[in-house]
């Protein structure tokens, strides 16, 4: 018996394919299994730990709000003064969790390989920005949330992690369970915003 | 019809459109695009366009903005439908059918106009008092059918109207586009913020659009052109026309409906959702109207609706037109009217002739002008025809024809954005009106708004403030010239008149002797006043008649109109359909759905799903011919075999940091510091009232890492209950939260050859029943696939919950319900799994409590007294009736004759029939196969002290004998499970 993984979408696991849907614009959805990440989570705060998550990761976090590190070994996302999502190669997944174990045994930061946990959609086209503006109060002028700019917000009504990747192009992680939920949300948010 | 008095005058200031044929209750008429519905209706001659709400006396315009309380009217054409939407608010478009909402068969022809011979009968409380006998029941639907105001029409296509919700922050929202509000945007324009205008018209220009002013140089209109043509050019200028501002709510969030019509009268809307950093209220003033007798007939308007007719529309209400006023409003609208052609026959003016400094214009222009005189009465049924002129110093009267009449009662600032942010308007006697007197942080008000009538001083504010935000600092001195109305009007009753006759709220048809009554009975609360006459209730909540009811009230009371106060202001401003707040919000967009990772594996198998905040197999289609068959074989493969139940909606919480133990042990009334890692506890939490919020089990994976186990449904308010208490509470407490409930599928293994199952599926780890006990938990390798595998029960018999990463949630059911040898494990709906837990006797938190229980009440009262330390909600369990022994406790209810039903009544002893007084209710019911007998669960009054007692339990209409047991049906000695 071989247990295989697969796609919020059914698909293969662990590649970056193009959602199929009949868009109504030039809007392109990808889902993004491709992304692994961990959750870094401090029980303390975040200034006094960085350097040693730095040296035992070679991650180095932000300590800024909407700020992205992109380190050799992974990209660092802040979420919130205590709380980081790494995206990282899906092998270095694994060890970044246990190097953080390692270097925090009483667990002052813990991390939790976080890639089941949320599914990552990249939306680009010109229609991208429209249909996300009619999901929640997230300020997407360039001056707001700039490229390489990252915000945790609700979109469509569910929590929602923005990354923006260019001008018209949106990486947005949301919870798994709700991500068929969230793929008919913006469907119908293309429809009515073209 | 009866031919109305208004018609269209060959010129006016502003362009008209193209034109276009519409139709007003069947009748083809003539418009120009953008010209509104009022005032269409005005030029082709429409006098009555409804009726009054409970007289159904004739009702005509009054207003031309959305404070219109006549102006309902049902719109639609091919493309949209609207059942009742103000007529100053749609603009006329090729082939629009408008229609009257009240009046039957027509408003002209009504036959519940009899209503009027009944008046003595239908004043204010009269709902109260006179339908009750034998039931209201029996009046009810004539009510209905004659009062309201439109119909919705289930034909008319939902898509018909699109509506599309758009969120957008900005530096400064400016609320009204009239001459202070477009002041402040061109302040603004180059200061490099972003800022967003919006006005309920189409157009831009409030006043200026009619007014006859000069400014500077230039005439109001072209002054209007430069600026909207300077703003549009302006990147960071917003300009949103036909936008209302409908509501205001904390943080400076703003909820705005924009009307957009495209070609061929397509209408669509756009819900807009406002962050802004900070506010220009620029929302003007409207007019007051008057109370003098009859003062609701067909061609009674607004003053300042007359001018705007005039100047905007082109549009004469009426060819001989008298005015009634007791500001220079009247003034202004005499020399409009008269300059636009009309017969101009009179201004009667409450005030004296030296308070009236606006008069000597008119007077110069021939315009009779009757001062300290009022309308004693006036006539006309479906048109006005003449008034009668009362002197009030020497009560001379005369009468004066005229087909229509202009009134000021004074200016009611448009404060209600403000007031639904918590401000109280108060009363500003010098100018006569009510006012924000301290503006929320970060708004600023001006203009009409601030209680400013003068242009000059308008226009000036508008920049001011504009400025004050970093807009330009060199506004241009701009001169105003026009009409001056320097003051609103006093506040001040007829001298004389039959109160019946004089009306305060035409929309609610609340007259001034309603007042009276409701002064006399001692509703004088403001809030009273309103419940009981409906004054300043429906879509028009007061705009136009608050103030003169308040200033009735505070004089028959000898208040002050201060004190009286006024009514609470709540979103929103104007009516906003329910389709446009829910927009796209239905069917499987109806609220965000959760679906199981393997939800496509679950509808292979042909599971029937149920909405359990999560979507959840209910019971599945494969295993019995219908719902009950299903289920009983489900049940009897988790008490013979093996069941497969797949819990992946249960929350998962990680607790991680050097305080995780201490600070979990707060919440649970079980102490989580003694459990050792490795290990599982069951236990539940408390609010701070002692009441049972949760319960689940608590994992220990390593010293200072644990895993809690919320319900499904609670998952998300537990987690908000952990960081409301991290961050306010104990903020100096090192640990970390951190929601994994998506991050692993988890599959339940039910029944004795659980544990073949689970061996067939490869784990790298001792699973025996010595090594692997009940309440513990393991990590490791499912067939090479990373796993934690806790040793729990939810059903009584020997299980195992198996988690892997979701991503391996389809595959790994895939392969435990595969065949192998003797196994065959079927697939466990939620219905199965609940009775199968109730014949075991355990909670269902929500089910078998409710908003009383206390851990006393379902019998962890002793884990709760022995437990050592603090935990949330320990406090309230010593309180007296907390501790009560008359307390319903949960027990176990056996039925001796018949089947039991969730929510039967525990009959009081002594009671045969229903209804009579009960002891409690049965929480959880069920046949159980095992027991082979209806079982439930029951909160009972003093139950735990009644074992063996019979009890009569009334289940939908029939009593059930049943027998007080304790909660446990199957196998209580806990063989099975340990096994």
């Amino acid at each position: 018996m071989t247990i295989e993984a697969s796609s919020v979408f059914g698909g293969p696991f662990g590649i970056r394919s193009v959602v199929p849907f009949q868009s109504v614009s030039d809007l392109v959805i990808e889902e993004r299994s491709d992304l692994s990440c961990v959750f870094v989570n401090a029980a303390v705060d975040a200034g006094p730990v960085a350097d040693r998550i730095f040296a035992s990761t070679g991650v180095r976090i932000p300590l800024r709000s909407r700020q992205v590190v992109r380190n050799a070994d992974g990209t660092a996302l802040w979420l919130s003064p205590r709380s980081w999502l790494v995206h990282c190669e899906r092998e270095r997944e694994a060890s970044i969790v246990s190097s953080i174990a390692g270097e925090f045994p009483q667990k002052e930061v813990h991390a939790i390989p976080y890639t089941d946990n949320v599914v990552w959609l990249t939306l680009s086209g010109s229609t991208a920005e429209q249909v996300l503006r009619s999901g929640g109060f997230i300020s997407l002028a360039q001056s707001v949330l700039g490229i390489d700019e990252v915000k945790r917000t609700l979109v469509g009504g569910i929590p929602a992690v923005v990354l923006r990747e260019r001008g018209d192009a949106w990486t947005i992680a949301v919870e798994r369970s709700r991500a068929r939920y969230f793929l008919s949300w913006l469907k119908r948010n293309e429809i009515s915003s073209s | 019809m009866t031919k109305g008095p208004g018609f269209a005058l060959a010129h006016g200031r502003g362009k008209r459109g193209k034109k276009v044929y519409f139709f007003f209750n069947g009748r083809k008429m003539q418009g120009f695009e953008g010209q509104s519905v009022a005032a269409a209706l005005i030029a082709n001659g429409v006098g009555v366009v409804g009726r009054s709400f409970k007289y159904h006396r004739p009702r005509g315009l009054t207003a031309m903005g959305l404070e219109d309380p006549n102006s309902l009217l049902e719109h639609r054409n091919e493309h949209f439908f609207d059942p009742a939407a103000p007529a100053g608010h749609v603009s006329v478009s090729e082939g629009l059918r408008v229609r009257s909402v009240t009046g039957w068969p027509s408003p002209t022809f009504d036959l519940f106009a009899s209503a009027q011979l009944l008046k003595g009968f239908l004043a204010a409380g009269f709902y109260y008092k006179t339908f009750k006998w034998p039931t209201w029941r029996v009046f009810e639907p004539l009510i209905k059918r004659s009062t309201g105001f439109g119909r919705i029409d289930a034909k008319a296509r939902p898509s018909a109207k699109a509506v599309r919700h758009v969120y957008d922050t900005c530096d400064v929202l400016i609320i009204g586009g009239g001459p202070a509000g477009l002041a402040a945007a061109r302040s603004l324009a180059s200061s490099g913020q972003t800022v967003v205008l919006a006005d309920d018209q189409p157009n831009l220009g409030g006043c200026f659009k009619w007014e006859d002013a000069t400014i500077g140089s230039l005439q109001a209109q072209a002054w209007l052109e430069a600026v909207e043509g300077e703003l549009s050019c302006s990147p960071n200028v917003k300009l949103l026309r036909h936008t209302t501002v409908a509501a205001a709510y904390e943080n400076n969030c703003f909820v705005c409906v924009q009307t957009v019509i495209e070609g061929g009268g397509r209408h669509s809307e756009r819900f807009w959702r406002i962050n802004a950093r900070n506010v220009v209220v620029a929302t003007g003033a409207i007019d007051r109207p008057m109370m003098f007798p009859d003062n609701d007939r067909p061609g009674i308007m607004m003053a300042s609706a007359i001018r705007r007719l005039l100047g905007e529309y082109a549009v004469a209400p009426g060819k001989r037109l008298a005015i009634f006023a007791n500001n220079d409003s009247g003034y202004a609208t005499a020399l409009a009217a008269a300059q636009a052609g009309l017969d101009v026959v009179c201004v009667v003016d409450t005030r004296s002739k030296e308070q009236a400094t606006g008069a000597s214009l008119a007077i110069a222009a021939g315009i009779e002008c009757l001062f300290e005189s009022e309308i004693a009465s006036t006539r006309g049924y479906k048109r006005l025809s003449d008034i009668k002129i009362r002197s009030r110093v020497s009560g001379k009267t005369k009468v004066v024809a005229c087909d229509s009449l202009a009134v000021s009662g004074g200016f009611t600032p448009v404060i209600q954005l403000a007031c639904q942010v918590g401000r109280r308007p108060v009363f500003d006697a010098e100018r006569g009106m009510f006012i924000v007197a301290d503006a929320p942080d970060s708004w600023t008000l001006v203009g009409g708004a601030a209680g400013t009538l003068n242009l000059e001083v308008t226009l000036q504010q508008g920049y001011e403030a504009g400025r004050a935000l970093g807009g330009s600092k060199h506004a241009p001195p701009e001169r105003v010239s026009a009409v001056a109305v320097e003051v609103s009007g006093s506040l001040e009753g007829p001298s004389e008149g039959d109160p019946a006759h004089i009306w305060v709220d035409l929309q609610n048809d609340v007259k001034l002797s309603d007042v009276q009554i409701a002064a006399a009975e001692n509703y004088v609360s403001v809030e009273h006043l309103k419940r009981y006459t409906t004054l300043g209730m429906g879509t028009d909540q007061g705009r136009t008649s608050n103030v003169n009811g308040l200033s009735v009230m505070a004089a028959l009371t000898k208040r002050s109109i201060d004190s009286v106060g006024t009514t609470t202001f709540r979103p929103p401003y104007t009516p906003v359909r329910f389709g446009t707040i829910a927009n796209g919000r239905q069917g499987d967009l109806y609220m965000p759905q959760r679906l199981l990772p393997a939800h496509d594996f679950h509808m292979e198998k042909s599971a029937i799903m149920e909405d359990f905040g999560w979507r959840r197999p209910d019971w599945y289609a494969a295993n019995g011919a219908d719902r009950e068959q299903a289920i009983a074989s489900e049940m009897a493969a988790v008490r013979e075999g093996v069941g497969v139940f797949d819990a992946s909606s249960l929350g998962k919480i990680e607790i991680s940091g050097p305080d995780a133990a201490e600070f979990l042990s707060r919440f649970y009334v079980s102490d989580i510091r003694s459990l050792k890692p490795g290990r599982i506890r069951y236990s539940v939490m408390l609010k701070e009232d002692g009441v049972v919020f949760d319960d689940g089990v608590v994992t220990r994976l390593s010293d200072n890492l644990f895993l809690a186990g919320p319900t499904s449904g609670n998952a998300d308010a537990v987690m908000a209950w952990f960081e409301r208490w991290r961050q306010t509470e104990w903020p100096s407490m090192r640990v970390a939260i951190c929601s994994v409930t998506s991050n692993w599928a988890a599959v339940a293994f039910a029944g004795p050859r659980a544990r073949d199952l689970l061996a067939s599926l490869n784990p790298d780890f001792d699973i025996s029943a010595e090594a692997f006990q009940h309440m513990q938990v393991r990590e490791g390798l499912l067939d090479g696939v990373p796993t934690r595998i806790a040793r729990v029960s939810f059903t009584g018999e020997l299980q195992f919950e198996v988690s892997v990463p979701t991503r391996y949630a389809g595959s790994l059911l895939k392969s435990a319900i595969r065949k192998t040898g003797s196994l065959s494990p079927v697939l466990i709906g939620m219905e199965a799994w609940l009775r199968l837990r109730l014949e075991k006797g355990y909670l269902h938190v929500g089910a078998d409590t409710n908003g009383r229980t206390t851990p006393h009440d379902i019998g962890m009262g002793q884990v709760a007294d022995k437990r050592k330390g603090d935990f949330i909600g320990r406090r309230s369990l010593d309180l007296s009736f907390n501790r009560s022994d008359d307390r319903e406790r949960l027990v176990g209810v056996v039925a001796e004759n018949g089947p039991l039903q969730v929510g039967g009544r525990v009959m009081k002893a002594g009671h045969t029939n229903a209804p009579c007084p009960t002891d409690g209710y049965v929480t959880s019911a069920t046949f159980s196969p095992s027991c082979q007998q209806w079982i439930g669960l029951a909160l009972i009054e003093r139950g735990d002290q009644r074992q063996g007692e019979i009890v009569s339990v009334f289940c939908a209409g029939r009593i059930v004998r049943c027998k007080i047991t304790r909660p446990a049906f199957y196998d209580p000695s806990n063989t099975r499970l340990n096994s």
